[in-house]
């Protein structure tokens, strides 16, 4: 059905072997499951490091595309279809939520334990109604969201509030971004509301089980909670928006929430703490950071927006540990994909693990290389830690300045240095990197550095 | 024991035959806890010595059903709580109208489209509002007493904004004692109207006066007043006046609408079934003067009279409720309640349950209140707002031929318009009409239009599903989730709990501004999800549950002296082996083949001239149902 190429080479989506097929689902996919979906197993994740297994992943994959070329691989007589080109991927992210929903598998089925109308796993009519509510209160489309200061005040004063030994370690960090993310989304009410972060937590923990799973108490104890910052939403606070934003009764507005949620304080919190642990890795690069914040005013959010180069290192953390280590599309219909006829219900797999470090395809693969953002996207549709086309991340701004924002303010105050683990500059990074194995030194800074 | 599991699992999803211990155990428990009387005591020993008369017979008033405690129950007396009095909070503005009861009802209630209750015919309909017509009124209030609703702007009603309603002023409630003035004070001539005030309990709650006896004694045939009663008695033979064509007469005070003990609200349904009634009372009685022939025209009427209520109690223990609330673990438990034999299926199980009052049933047992006077309550009256019952398109057909005889919309067959709109049918094809058509299902979105925008007979323009809302809150009937905690049932935690209707938690969400606790009592029961074969709410049964049997056990005439010495020998056996079917066809025989082998007369009925009864799978679905009917033996 497609096209072979002069050099026995195929342009398409060549047919992988069954063999080939199990090779790629047993290290690329069935590890990323493993490892917990929507919680972080940590027995399980270890096990997998030990076993090298994602780089035989890359491997196996690096192979197939070396041998058979084209945008990708059908796999499992194309009940499976994972991509690498980035004309493919463009055509399948550019009509997501549409005949390539992102709601299949394990992904909608563990979602949908704890927000079942979550506008991630949504398709459709519904998912543009989603969409719109989404970017409104988000401020999706804007450079600097319209409470940007104030979210950078919160910031600045959970920094202030941190109370650190001699080193900086996960909890704390975890601590920091849960105070953040109650008080941005809920407001400064929220602040100490442990327990809807936990029960958050819980329902995603249950939601790793895939099977077996019913609506209950921590459910509907997890929402009422929510919906009731909704009743008088402080001003200030994302909910606070959303009394202006486009909505119907098919946008469930409670439950775009718990997305928003996991994503500031799980997703970011992450984020934000590998970027920094390679920041600190690498002398050289800290000290053009600290180069860049010495004379910025951290609390305006235009000053935040020109630091180029730790925007660089953000996107770089999110580029070598994606926290979305691969996007999955089922076909809602039958699709022509990179000139092949694909049936409804097959899955189109991009494999962020895969695309983000395949040395063939991605120069210094491996490094913190800041600079690769300088001028923007360097190849658009390869690396996809936030995704791109119609069901990309609308929280991208918001990352941004909030990421930068924490780092910042931690920089100026602390002088760091990585303990644990050996991530000596010039080798390559790691394929995974957890944050609970991570030990920093923190000394706090006498006189801040920034403000003469 | 059954406390713990109550807690944790719904009885519905209980596998019978547990969940009919847990249904009793809950009655229990409900009855232990759910009774508060928020005027006085029990009077435990009778001041004055009771009339003769009393001791046999009901009295119009209902005064000396409990001969030591005469006002129990009676006409005018308070209605009372379920829930403890010092938490009942009427509610005052701004928070009566938050959100705007008019709101909730364009936006929560409006009819899009009439959705069925399909196991059921509107004859079951009809007969809800014949005995709350029995049971309770709070009256009319006074036009210059009113409430103020403001309306959102774009509002089509045509009275424009506000939107006036008539508070709650009932009959003066007067509180119980042999010391209280009952000569002739309870509520007697102003049962028909209701004036007067309403009495403050001293913590900021009320208590309105019910216009209707509290018994379960037929005043809406019988009046509840001397005064009432005796425009409705022939003086002859014991009989209730009826004209020679069957039909009751039309009420001098209010052309169109019939002469009985109570005839607000009326339509051709109420109609029917007074019309019914009063002919089986007429039937009673002449099977009585033959075989007494020498009784007086007030001692036959006593007698019938007894007779023709304790049998409308029966019919509705036995056969309105399973029929609503379609589960056999109640079939069971409500047949334990009227007569105390055992549904074979229980009695196999379990062999004898001891002395207990599962066993003996309640008819004949003694007397027994409970620890409270009886009185009905008003959230037992909020629960049965079955508004959404009523459709606003109407067929009518003839029960010879099956044949269509006309459409006609809702306005056109109630108020003044009924006895002109019933002269052009025979009752038998009206009776028949309402027998294969089904109510509307109690549900969101499911209100009567016609009801929404409401004349009165008097004049007044109404929306009742405004009204339906603001009288909980008006009457401090707690909002849902106050009133699932005193029901003993958990809070509900957040919309997706209300309802798996993903729409309605949206929109019930929308028009209560995310505050889950604001959330009113009547939404909530249009919105819940129903135990399986439910008509309505287990919320709403929770309190019927509990008043069910409380309406048995505390009357006299049930209890005590349910005897042939009071009733005579056939009176006891009229009800005992009497059913709805028995009533329909002594006075309709015409109706026989549309009820030929139906168990019970509140499922809809075989139609005439197309062989079998429902469509396929409705049809299986009542076969069931008729043969575990039969199974428990009702
Ligand atoms: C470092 C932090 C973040 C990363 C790496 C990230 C990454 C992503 C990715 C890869 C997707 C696409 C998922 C898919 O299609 O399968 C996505 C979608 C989404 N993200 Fe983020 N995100 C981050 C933070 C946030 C934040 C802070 C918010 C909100 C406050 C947010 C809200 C969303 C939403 C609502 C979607 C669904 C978009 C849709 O389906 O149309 N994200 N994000
Ligand atoms: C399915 C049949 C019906 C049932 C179960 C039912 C039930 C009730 C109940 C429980 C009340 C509250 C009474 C009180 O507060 O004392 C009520 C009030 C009322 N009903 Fe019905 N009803 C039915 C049919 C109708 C119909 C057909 C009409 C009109 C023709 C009607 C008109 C009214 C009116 C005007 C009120 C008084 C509202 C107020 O002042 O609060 N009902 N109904």
């Amino acid at each position: 059905m497609s096209a072979g190429g002069a050099d026995g080479r195929e342009a398409g989506l060549p047919e992988a072997s069954l063999v080939e097929s199990v090779g790629v689902a047993l290290t690329g996919l069935l590890p990323t499951i493993a490892r917990g979906l929507f919680a972080p197993r940590p027995v399980v994740s270890r096990v997998l490091g030990a076993l090298d297994i994602d780089r035989r992943a890359i491997s196996a994959l690096s192979s197939l595309r070396r041998e058979r070329g084209g945008e990708g691989a059908r796999l499992f007589g194309g009940r499976l279809v994972v991509l690498w080109g980035t004309q493919a991927i463009r055509e399948v992210l550019d009509r997501s939520a549409g005949p390539y929903a992102a709601d299949a598998g394990a992904k909608g089925k563990g979602m949908s334990h704890f927000q079942p109308d979550a506008l991630t796993i949504s398709r459709g009519a519904q998912w543009r109604d989603r969409r719109v509510f989404n970017e409104s209160v988000l401020a999706a489309s804007e450079r600097v969201h319209p409470m940007a200061e104030r979210f950078l005040a919160v910031v600045g004063e959970e920094v202030e509030r941190l109370r650190i030994g001699r080193e900086l370690d996960w909890d704390e960090w975890e601590g920091l971004f849960d105070r953040v993310t109650l008080r941005v989304i809920f407001g400064d009410r929220a602040r100490e509301d442990q327990k809807l972060t936990q029960g958050l937590k819980d329902l995603m923990a249950e939601a790793n089980r895939l099977v077996g799973l019913s609506k209950g108490g921590t459910y509907f104890d997890f929402y009422g909670r929510l919906e009731g910052y909704l009743i008088d939403p402080e001003p200030g606070s994302l909910v606070a928006r959303f009394a202006d934003a486009p909505q119907t009764d098919d946008t469930r507005v409670a439950h775009q929430i718990p997305h928003w949620i996991f994503a500031m304080r799980g997703t970011l919190g992450t984020i934000t703490y590998r970027t920094l642990v390679a920041i600190v890795a690498d002398p050289d690069v800290e000290r053009r950071v600290r180069e860049e914040l010495a004379d910025a005013d951290l609390s305006a959010p235009s000053a935040l927006n020109r630091l180029d180069y730790l925007e660089g290192c953000l996107q770089e953390g999110m580029r070598l540990w994606p926290t979305t280590p691969l996007l999955a599309r089922e076909t809602t219909e039958e699709v022509t994909l990179a000139g092949e006829r694909i049936d409804e219900g097959a899955q189109v797999v991009i494999l962020n693990t895969f695309n983000h470090r395949d040395g063939e395809t991605v120069p210094r693969a491996d490094e913190l290389w800041p600079e690769r953002w300088t001028g923007g996207d360097p190849d658009p549709y390869r690396f996809n830690h936030l995704s791109h086309g119609s069901q990309d991340c609308p929280g991208g701004p918001l990352v941004s300045l909030l990421g930068k924002a924490v780092l910042t303010r931690v920089i100026e105050r602390y002088a760091l240095t990585l303990l644990e683990p050996d991530l000596p500059a010039g080798e390559p990074l790691p394929l995974t990197l957890d944050p609970v194995d991570v030990r920093l030194g923190v000394a706090e800074i006498e006189s801040t550095g920034g403000e003469v | 024991m059954f406390g713990r599991i109550n807690r944790r699992r719904q009885w519905h999803e209980l596998p019978f035959p547990i969940s009919l211990l847990n249904l009793l155990s809950l009655r229990l428990d409900l009855r232990d806890k759910n009774l508060f009387d928020s005027s006085e005591k029990i009077q435990e020993h009778g001041t004055e010595e009771p009339p003769a008369e009393a001791r046999t017979a009901r009295t119009p008033e209902g005064l000396w059903n409990d001969l030591n405690d005469p006002e129990m129950g009676s006409s005018g007396s308070s209605l009372s709580r379920n829930i403890d009095p010092r938490r009942v909070r009427p509610e005052k503005p701004p928070r009566l109208y938050d959100p705007s009861p008019r709101k909730v009802s364009l936006e929560l209630m409006t009819r899009d489209e009439f959705k069925p209750a399909t196991t059921l015919n509107v004859l079951a309909a009809a007969w809800i509002q014949f005995e709350n017509h029995n049971w309770f009124f709070h009256g009319r209030g006074e036009p210059d007493q009113v409430l103020e609703v403001p309306l959102e702007p774009g509002d089509a009603w045509p009275e424009g904004d506000p939107m006036y309603i008539r508070r709650t002023v009932s009959v003066p409630a007067h509180h119980g004692g042999a010391s209280g003035d009952r000569s002739g004070s309870a509520g007697s001539s102003a049962g028909r109207n209701g004036g007067g005030q309403s009495q403050a309990n001293g913590n900021g709650s009320i208590d309105y006066g019910n216009t209707e006896t509290h018994w379960w004694d037929a005043s809406q045939l019988y009046g509840s007043s001397q005064e009432r009663q005796n425009t409705v008695r022939s003086f002859k033979d014991g009989k209730l006046v009826l004209g020679e064509d069957g039909r009751l007469p039309d009420d001098p005070e209010q052309s169109g609408v019939d002469l009985t003990g109570f005839n607000e609200n009326w339509w051709f349904g109420l109609s029917c079934l007074h019309s019914l009634f009063a002919k089986e009372h007429n039937a009673i009685c002449d099977v009585l003067k033959r075989e007494n022939p020498r009784w007086t025209d007030q001692r036959l009427f006593d007698t019938a009279w007894l007779i023709n209520s304790a049998l409308m109690a029966k019919i509705h223990t036995v056969e309105w409720t399973p029929g609503i609330v379609n589960n056999p673990a109640l079939w069971a438990a409500m047949n334990a309640n009227w007569s105390g034999v055992l549904g074979q299926t229980i009695k196999n199980a379990f062999g004898r349950l001891g002395d207990s009052e599962l066993y003996s049933g309640i008819m004949g047992s003694p007397q027994e209140h409970h620890g409270a006077r009886f009185q009905l309550t008003e959230e037992f009256v909020s629960v049965y707002r079955m508004h959404p019952l009523i459709p606003d398109d109407w067929r009518l057909y003839s029960v010879a031929s099956g044949q269509l005889l006309d459409e006609r919309e809702f306005v056109e067959l109630q108020g003044a318009n009924t006895r002109p709109f019933m002269d052009g049918f025979d009752m038998g094809d009206l009776i028949y009409s309402m027998g294969v058509e089904h109510p509307g299902a109690i549900t969101l979105h499911n209100y009567p239009k016609a009801l929404q925008e409401h004349r009165r007979i008097d004049g007044e323009l109404m929306d009742l599903a405004t009204m339906d809302i603001i009288r909980d809150r008006e009457r401090g009937v707690p909002r849902y989730n106050d009133f699932r905690e005193e029901m003993r049932m958990p809070r509900v935690r957040s919309f997706d709990e209300l309802t798996p209707n993903k729409q309605w938690a949206e929109q019930i969400r929308r028009v209560y501004g995310n505050d889950i606790d604001k959330v009113d009592l009547q939404v909530e029961m249009y919105a819940e999800p129903l135990p399986p074969g439910f008509g309505f709410s287990d919320t709403a049964f929770r309190v019927f549950i509990l008043m069910a049997s409380r309406r048995l056990k505390s009357d006299r005439f049930f209890t005590t002296d349910f005897r042939p010495e009071v009733y005579t020998k056939t009176g006891i056996d009229w009800v005992n082996n009497t059913k709805m079917k028995d009533v329909l066809l002594r006075h309709h025989p015409e109706l026989t083949p549309a009820l030929e082998g139906m168990p019970n007369a509140f499922l809809p009925w075989h139609r005439v001239g197309d062989g079998e009864s429902p469509d396929g799978k409705l049809g299986k679905r009542l076969a069931g149902t008729r043969r575990a009917l039969s199974a428990i033996g009702s």
